[in-house]
């Protein structure tokens, strides 16, 4: 009698086992699963677009102020002019370039979070709208090691997130 | 058959409480919803009978009077601007921090929003931050714009928002759009 439980037993949580591999495995097969290649997303969305040339400008305009007191330093060590002043003017100048870079730093960092977060509004709005469940970001250092090229919607995905950030 | 209901719309006249209905309804383009995260920017463009229909919910205007109110209104395009929190640790926010996004809001926030026609781009002539309402977190901003002579051509409204950090926010008013609003019919 308890062999004939202990059979039923067994017969039962092989069945449950087959069930839940079986029943997961379907799930998995039915998941709808696409991939970006989330570096050129980034690169060539219009407010990321936008936030680079400010950032260049930025840069350009603070490199001509750097190029202009580099060249004065140079003028004031050339004619031998009092050595404190160009200490001093050393320190502005240092002093100067850093607060240039900082400035840059502080930059891109606000712009690529301002860029990120938009991004991730409008990759969830696409993926809602299209049923997705996952979008999966193909990019270097990514986990994705594989993806197949008929799953990549990128070009999509650029169409979309451009439209949505102009206002349409 | 589109072209005929078309016509029929460009020539559509609508009590002001109608007019207030059909151009506060989000299908039709002058009230225009966004969501970044938490957080909901809406713009509401505003005609001149758009604000005198507001105005006469509460008190009546003459025939003379409302020509004249129109009259006044003229040379600005007008918009209602919300942002709204609806994260739940907004209230999480310290005191400091709430008088400071208050500050940045009455104070310097003008700056952030500009109105594109064409090529031209243009800055606020009227800001007025009006209220944050504590109960639903929203922001409220009143914003009115110089009319460019090229109006009625594509508008972007365009706010970088630097008070909750998401970026630049865009909202766009096709001239087609813009064309065919209803009129109000104003007794």
């Amino acid at each position: 009698m308890i062999k004939n439980n202990k059979l039923l037993l067994g017969i039962v949580t092989l069945f449950i086992v087959l069930f839940i591999t079986f029943y997961f495995r379907t799930k998995t097969n039915d998941a709808r699963i696409v991939h970006i290649d989330l570096d050129k997303v980034y690169t060539d969305f219009t407010l990321s677009k936008n936030y680079n040339q400010e950032v260049e400008k930025f840069h350009q305009t603070s490199q001509l102020i750097l190029d202009s007191m580099e060249l004065e330093l140079k003028m004031l060590t050339q004619y031998n002019s009092n050595p404190s002043l160009i200490e001093s003017k050393k320190e502005v100048y240092f002093q100067k370039r850093n607060d240039f870079e900082q400035i840059y730093q502080q930059k891109t960092q606000e712009y690529s979070k301002k860029v990120m977060t938009q991004l991730h509004q409008y990759l969830k709005e696409y993926g809602d709208a299209n049923n997705y469940d996952y979008i999966l970001a193909k990019q270097l250092n990514s986990p994705v090691l594989y993806t197949n090229d008929s799953k990549d919607i990128t070009k999509e995905i650029l169409v979309y997130v451009n439209n949505r950030y102009s206002g349409n | 058959m589109s072209c005929i209901l078309s016509c029929s719309y460009d020539t559509e006249q609508m009590d002001p409480l109608s007019y207030l209905t059909w151009m506060t309804d989000l299908s039709n383009s002058f009230k225009q919803t966004k969501n970044i995260g938490d957080l909901n920017f809406t713009l509401q463009y505003k005609t001149s009978d758009y604000i005198i229909a507001m105005e006469t919910l509460n008190k009546h205007y003459s025939k003379e009077q409302y020509t004249k109110r129109k009259m006044e209104l003229e040379g600005m395009e007008y918009f209602t601007f919300t942002i709204q929190n609806k994260s739940d640790h907004t209230h999480s926010q310290s005191a400091t921090e709430m008088l400071d996004m208050k500050e940045y809001a009455s104070f310097e926030m003008e700056k952030d929003f500009s109105l594109i026609v064409e090529k031209d781009t243009v800055k606020p002539g009227l800001y007025l931050f009006e209220q944050q309402s504590e109960i639903n977190n929203t922001f409220l901003f009143l914003l009115a714009f110089p009319k460019q002579t090229n109006s009625n051509k594509k508008i972007t409204f365009s706010y970088d928002d630097n008070l909750f950090d998401t970026g630049i926010i865009n909202y766009v008013f096709q001239q087609e759009d813009l064309e065919s609003q209803p009129t109000m019919l104003y007794k």
